[in-house]
């Protein structure tokens, strides 16, 4: 193992062996990879069979002295093909090196540690820094969406900043959440949206749509490694929370070796991919004239959908500096983004700074680590809502406008609101104003910092000590002026939200190093304790006299609209944990861990719970390794006090005139509340052929999820409805596959291919004695109390249920629905299911001499999606209602669907939401030149192009507030901020 | 090198929980109570009340309103377009064609049972509460025993025989068992004759919307005028009793004009027509619905939602002379609040707003369907919310109950007397009937109480709740004067039997 040895040399920060004296030839040259053409910095080069030797610099540069033409030099660097060079007469030797398509040196990060890959026995997939998914990457999971079989990245639309839904190997949970877990640099992090959301309930409020993406508050440009633990032996050391699987993200430290600057810039413009498909205005009249309606007809022919939208740019500028000695090391980096949405007006922009350094003192025993990472997020929200009440936000209005009707007045400048209506707000709203008008800000401050101390006691044992520190601050202001008609109506209105997010982590661990040749051994030991603490403050006013105000004095409102709210609640996991893996032989490896975790969520007579896994693999040839791991994790996304019985405030009257303020059960208690419990067997195989040139994975698993959190009713008369309860069991089962070449690597031609598929299966097996729960709120006008989704016994998480449509009848118009049979046996039947066959994704990378070239496109398999925009909008009697509708209203009225018949949910509003993404385009030149270590100008196209039958505007979706009672609802399309195509043309330069 | 001092701190700074052995996972809720903490002050007392009377607001909206209006002849919900189509359940109620998992018969079954949930808590907290022996105590405990039967009385007359529940814990393992309606009757009449005499007997101002002998003198009137329903045997002399203790209470009487009844101003205890109410205000969370519920969306600032209708038979039944006539609304309409008030309204087409009599159940248009402005506009609404208060029961119910009653006991003379006291006010110049049958005091009470959420009990008992009218074919049968035990609830508690016919 040759060139572990140049690692551990690495490991210990040597950095220049030197130069060795006497002899007569001096070669120097400079090492590049074959996969970008940049300088490859720290590659060890030796001098067969001596102890000496040298290491490039940043430019890749190399000098050795006293050779004789004999000797042989031997270029080795983790995760590259070693190459060997004899001297001979030469004085300059430049070598390019081929990387190997996954390198089973390569040290892989796993909970509270990291593993050389080929001794790793669970299924964990890593992905580096130059094998993220290139592109104009604003947010961290842009890098790694489509790359990581398992891994299902859905963006839930197209806002600037949106938040994916991330779920690993399917998912797990009834009520309870199925994100998987976060840790950065080792600290857990909370990964909910930081924006507040405006408490709905009245019908102006308007803003609820947005979302934040919780990892908007990473750098991209940091990140050094993704790890994702699978499996529940990668997993079970996360213990209670490790249940949907663990996210970790490393960022980038400095290097020893030299100073080292990069910026990295691009510019973007992105524009609407895809529109819908709506009436023109002359199509509109004529269709009212077809149907006999009289909709109101200004003769103006807009087009509401190009109102909004515009193109967009955005800029990003990241600068990074690293240094080190062999002592101090430290990395800092600034990066600004300023990105703008598609539509009108909104907008972000992002300040992220970080400084990794690290010391090492006391005979390099004690290494001292702090990591900061501030950022600031500013963003203009676009007014929207992800369930409709009866008017709508921005896109239920686009969809809704009148096309004969002008975004203005004749004057130009007041907005068009329908003045015939004889009152100065109707039921739709010029969506054009909403954007323009209201004011809708939302500021984050986000602080994330640790400081770590790990000290080596005796040779191979050391202790750790980890302090995490993460707090956001984060505000929502909204003003809705009075020049808007219906903002008017009650003077003006302004929401004023402020939270803050806060965890305080400390861990200790203790670890133990053995090597006995052969055999190795490695023990961990640790102690974790994390805190949680939210609070929340909030007020609306109204009936301000001006709008001068804005949303910047709430006391100029005369009254408020909703009473000033506060809260605050705390939670707490504390555990204990250990772990052996051990090597045998170079031949057999073991892993065995524990975690006990207790969790402040959980019902006093169940705080704890122990969580095991083992793993074992067995290295058949170098070339092949299988694995077997089993161990049990949990989840405890519930949110808090959900064990208690809490008397609160809510149950309110009004007596002698006066509101007064009731305190009653608001919550019952459950003093045996638990953890959901996953157990997960999963069998494993790695590969690496030819040098490692063809690698890859394939892992199978059966997962079993029990005790299921779900919200059952109870007997009455009780004082709540409802209990939250450990009942059921849901399984996941499926096969992952990840395959990486190196196809050709000349020292010219380089091409590198990967590939993943996945499938999971998903079913849920039991629901503590009852079969059906439903959920899946449609949204729409006539369609309150409309639900499109069944949790099933025998069937999978996501079932839409709904009536078939069996045609028309050709006497009224109507719809004829299926009567007879289904799960309620009301005639609603299953319609489809929101979770994929399949999914996979495809990434080449193709360098030839300075060019490079790469390719990513991920595809989704088998999932259905209920376009519940189409079943409100593809309707003939919409224009009876003064509203427009989309052309394939007009196609089911030629089909006999009566010009005023109702249209109902049924299995013609699923559709199948297959696609195939070309996700990013990516093609850079980079220039020879010796002043800069890198030189790179690059052009990128971002989801250049969708294949899909699906008929809205982009098939990766996903609507928030879908869920009933708790009861998480998947694959539901209501008008979704629209989807972005991007072209970006960006620098790199190293100096 | 000095750090080297620093050797021996180190391993201490890092050895696992010394300094930090924390293993306390008790949870602390902020912001919120646990009964440990609480109950033990006079204001704690009234705030343990309220929540209790909170469930009232059911009555004005949610439902059990739903239930009882929506399925009589009263009131209908046309769907228009795709709006209020909603899935057919409002069809459903109009048409008798519901199922237990009619998400309405769930919500008023809970509705109800968490007011009697509450109750039976605060009652067992004020046995342990310091302030027991008060007379204030007194007084709030025989308003949680009159609000228990209240919700008791609601849950009989929907499902017919339900549990019987006055213990405050229960045991989700042991749940309870279910009695007959005729043993719910009897508990509703025997709880509200032992609260009776420390019942107020009247509201002081501060106390309006609270329970008094007035509103407990006329929920008996209630149960005894439906008793027959009920029980199998009709109870008139106990009517005419129930009715005659709140008659000559003395502290009664019908206002002079019809409209003064609702007006905003006489929202307050000189309003001696109101015998129990439900307060409202314009404020989120305290409003009033209705308004929004019927009125077209050009109407008012707030877009009101265009729903709830009159059924053609049942406005057809209207005298034309009638004073009450004027509460609904037909023909071409006027904006009724905000910039544009009195000013001719518009559809969303542009076209004038003209509400037309006749509707169908599907496929109405936004005009089709006569609606009811019966309680005055509240020029201080915010969004859907007015500060209309609802009366639960009115002086004139008490009056018609008492008609009835003596129409039924054979006392003719006196039950048109009763009558044409009701209708005095109601016809300038004076219109009184002659003669009378029980079919005319179902009109009168149609005239008179309309949306007062009394039809469907005043249908079943007079026989024609199950009868077809125009936009519903005669009822399947007879199971239909009952609604079913919600599918949920059967679900949660073993014990419970379905109705018969579901």
């Amino acid at each position: 193992m040759r060139s572990k040895v140049y690692m551990i040399g690495m490991a210990v920060g040597l950095l220049y062996v030197g130069q060795v004296m006497g002899q007569e030839q001096e070669v120097s040259g400079r090492v590049i990879s074959a996969e970008d053409r940049a300088p490859l910095l720290g590659v060890n080069i030796s001098i067969q069979n001596t102890d000496e030797g040298a290491i490039t610099d940043r430019r890749g540069r190399y000098e050795l002295k006293g050779l004789s033409a004999q000797d042989v030099l031997v270029f080795s660097f983790i995760g590259f093909q070693p190459v060997e060079e004899t001297v001979g007469d030469r004085t300059v030797i430049d070598v390019v090196m081929t990387p190997e398509a996954i390198a089973g040196e390569e040290l892989v990060v796993i909970g509270y540690g990291t593993q050389q890959r080929r001794d790793v026995t669970s299924s964990i997939f890593s992905l580096k820094e130059g094998s993220f998914t290139r592109g104009s990457s604003s947010d961290a999971q842009a890098l790694f969406q489509g790359r990581i079989p398992g891994v299902v990245v859905t963006l839930s639309n197209g806002d600037v900043g949106a938040a994916p839904l991330i779920r690993i190997r399917g998912g797990t949970s009834v009520s309870a959440g199925n994100g998987p877990m976060f840790v950065i640099d080792g600290v857990p992090i909370d990964n909910s949206s930081a924006t507040p959301i405006v408490p709905s309930g009245d019908e102006e409020q308007i803003s609820d749509g947005t979302r934040d993406n919780f990892l908007s508050l990473l750098n991209p440009y940091d990140i050094a490694s993704i790890e994702v633990l699978k499996d529940a032996s990668a997993a079970a050391i996360y213990g209670a929370r490790g249940g949907n699987g663990v996210i970790l993200i490393t960022t980038k430290e400095g290097r020893a070796g030299g100073f080292s600057l990069t910026y990295d810039g691009y510019t973007s413009a992105s524009t609407q991919s895809k529109k819908y498909d709506l009436l023109t205005a002359s199509e509109y009249k004529k269709f009212a004239g077809d149907v006999g309606a009289t909709p109101e007809n200004q003769s103006a022919d807009t087009d509401w959908q190009d109102e909004i939208v515009r193109t967009a740019m955005t800029q990003s500028h990241n600068i990074a500096f690293s240094s080190g000695t062999q002592l101090t090391r430290y990395r800092v980096s600034l990066n600004y983004l300023d990105e703008e949405g598609i539509v009108l007006g909104s907008a972000r922009q992002r300040i992220t700074a970080r400084l990794n350094l690290s010391h090492t003192a006391l005979d390099e025993k004690l290494r001292l680590a702090v990591r900061i990472n501030p950022t600031f997020i500013k963003k203009n929200n676009t007014p929207y809502r992800q369930r409709a009440g009866f008017l709508g936000g921005v896109f239920g209005n686009v969809l809704k406008m009148n096309p004969t009707v002008p975004v203005f007045e004749t004057d130009g400048e007041t907005y068009y609101d329908f003045p015939s209506l004889g009152v100065p707000s109707t039921g739709i709203r010029n969506p054009v104003a909403l954007l323009k008008e209201i004011d809708d800000v939302s500021e984050s401050l986000h602080i994330f910092a640790n400081a770590s101390a790990e000290y080596e006691f005796l040779p191979g044992l050391s202790a750790k000590a980890n302090v995490g520190l993460s707090r956001t601050g984060s505000s929502r202001n909204i003003y809705y002026p009075t020049s808007l008609p219906f903002a008017a109506a009650f003077g003006g209105r302004a929401d004023l939200i402020n939270n803050t997010r806060q965890s305080v982590l400390f861990e200790s661990t203790l670890n133990y190093r053995g090597d006995m040749g052969a055999n190795q051994l490695e023990v961990w030991a640790g102690y974790t304790f994390q805190e949680f603490e939210n609070t929340e403050f909030g007020a609306t006013a109204k009936d301000f006299v001006t709008d001068a105000f804005s949303f910047n004095n709430l006391a100029g409102g005369a009254d408020f609209l909703i009473r000033p709210f506060s809260s605050r609640s705390t939670n707490r996991l504390i555990s204990f944990f250990g772990r052996v893996n051990a090597s045998m032989a170079n031949k057999l490896l073991l892993s065995a861990a524990l975690r006990r975790e207790g969790s402040s969520r959980f019902g006093a007579d169940n705080k704890w719970g122990l969580f095991p896994s083992g793993s074992v693999g067995f290295r058949v040839t170098d070339d092949l390794k299988v694995r077997a791991s089993f161990g049990i994790t949990g989840n405890e996304d519930i949110g808090n006090n959900r064990s208690l019985f809490i008397l609160g405030s809510g149950a309110n009257a009004v007596i002698g005139g006066q509101a007064v303020t009731g305190i009653a059960a608001n919550q019952l208690a459950n003093p045996d509340l638990k953890w959901e419990q996953t157990s997960q067997l999963n069998l494993g195989l790695d590969f690496g052929f030819a040098g490692n040139r063809f690698s890859g994975s394939l892992d199978v698993y059966s997962k079993t999820t029990t005790d299921l959190l779900v919200e059952f009713d109870v007997p009455q008369p009780a004082v709540v409805t409802t209990r939250l309860d450990n009942v059921g069991e849901i399984t996941n089962t499926g096969i992952e596959l990840a395959l990486n070449t190196v196809n050709v690597s000349t020292g010219e031609f380089f091409w590198r291919t990967g590939f993943n598929f996945a499938s999971n299966k998903n079913e849920v097996v039991d629901l503590g004695g009852r079969d059906k729960i439903v959920t899946g709120t449609v949204s729409g006008a006539g369609l309150s109390g409309v639900q499109s989704q069944i949790v099933l016994v025998g069937e999978p998480l996501g079932t839409f249920f709904g009536f078939k449509f069996e045609g028309y009848d050709p006497v009224t118009g109507d719809e004829i629905l299926s009567s007879e049979g289904g799960p309620l046996e009301d005639g609603r039947q299953i319609l489809g299911n929101a979770q994929p066959d399949f999914t996979f994704g495809i990434s080449n990378i193709i360098n030839y001499k300075n060019l490079d070239f790469s390719v990513d496109i991920l595809g989704v398999w088998g999932i259905d999606i209920l376009n519940n925009t189409r079943l409100e909008y593809q309707r003939p009697d919409n224009v009876s209602n003064g509203i427009n509708l989309f052309a394939g209203a007009v196609d089911d009225f030629e089909a006999g669907l009566g010009a005023n018949a109702t249209v109902h949910f049924t299995d013609r509003f699923i559709e199948d939401g297959s696609y195939i993404r070309l996700q990013n385009v990516t093609a850079g030149y980079t220039l020879g030149t010796d002043r800069f270590s890198n030189l790179r100008i690059y052009v990128s196209a971002d989801n250049l192009f969708v294949l899909t039958d699906y008929q809205g505007l982009d098939p990766e979706v996903h609507t928030f507030e879908t869920e009933v009672d708790g009861v998480a609802a998947l694959g539901i399309d209501y008008t979704s901020y629209p989807r972005a195509r991007t072209f970006t043309l960006g620098l790199n330069i190293g100096f | 090198m000095k750090s080297h001092k620093l050797r021996f701190l180190v391993p201490i700074l890092l050895i696992p929980p010394l300094f930090w052995s924390c293993t306390d996972l008790t949870e602390t809720p902020f912001g919120v109570v646990t009964p440990d903490n609480f109950y033990e002050t006079e204001e704690e007392l009234l705030a343990a009340v309220i929540p209790v009377y909170a469930n009232l607001v059911n009555y004005t909206w949610g439902d059990f309103m739903f239930l009882q209006e929506v399925s009589s002849d009263e009131i209908f919900i046309p769907q228009r377009g795709g709006d209020w189509g909603d899935g057919g359940i409002w069809r459903n109620l109009q048409e008798h064609t519901w199922e237990p998992s009619l998400g309405f018969v769930n919500g008023a079954w809970t509705a109800a049972f968490q007011g009697v949930a509450r109750a039976n808590s605060t009652l067992e907290a004020m046995e342990s509460s310091p302030q027991s022996e008060t007379d204030l105590v007194a007084t709030f405990r025989a308003e949680v025993r009159f609000l228990r039967a209240f919700y008791y009385w609601w849950l009989m007359d929907l499902y017919g025989g339900v549990p019987i529940v006055t213990a405050a814990a229960t045991d989700p393992d042991k749940p309870p068992t279910q009695n007959t309606r005729t043993e719910v009757f009897d508990f509703i009449v025997a709880e509200l004759n032992a609260v009776l005499p420390d019942l107020e007997a009247a509201h002081v101002s501060g106390s309006y919307g609270r329970a008094t002998k007035g509103a407990a003198n006329a929920l008996l009137t209630t149960v005894y005028l439906n008793a027959e329903v009920y029980t199998g045997s009709a109870m008139w002399q106990k009517t005419v009793d129930a009715s005659d203790a709140v008659i000559n209470a003395g502290l009664y009487a019908l206002l002079d004009e019809f409209i003064d009844v609702f007006a905003l101003v006489n929202e307050n205890v000189d309003n001696r027509e109101n015998l129990f109410i439900v307060g409202h205000l314009p404020v989120d969370g305290f409003g009033n619905f209705r308004h929004q519920a019927t009125l077209h969306y050009n109407l008012l600032p707030s877009q009101p939602w265009n729903g709830f209708a009159i059924l053609a038979d049942f406005y057809n039944t209207f005298d034309t002379e009638d004073v009450r006539f004027t509460q609904l609304l037909v023909g071409p309409q006027t904006v009724l609040l905000g910039p544009g008030e009195g000013d001719q309204a518009f559809d969303r087409n542009g076209d004038s707003l003209i509400f037309t009599v006749d509707s169908p159940i599907v496929g109405a248009t936004e005009a089709n369907g006569v609606r009811i402005l019966k309680w005055p506009i509240d020029a201080d609404k915010s969004g859907p919310n007015s500060g209309n208060d609802m009366a639960v029961f009115r002086y004139s119910h008490i009056l018609l109950a008492k008609a009835e009653a003596k129409l039924m006991l054979g006392s003719t003379a006196e039950a048109l007397t009763l009558v044409n006291q009701v209708r005095e006010r109601a016809f300038d110049p004076d219109k009184p009937l002659t003669s009378i049958t029980r079919d005319d005091i179902l009109d009168e009470r149609g005239f008179e109480l309309l949306w007062e959420l009394l039809r469907r009990q005043d249908l079943i008992r007079t026989g024609h709740f199950l009868e077809a009218w125009t936009l519903k074919a005669a009822s399947d049968g007879a199971h239909r004067t009952l609604y079913p035990i919600p599918q949920s609830q059967l679900d949660a508690n073993p014990n419970l039997v379905q109705n018969p016919g579901y």
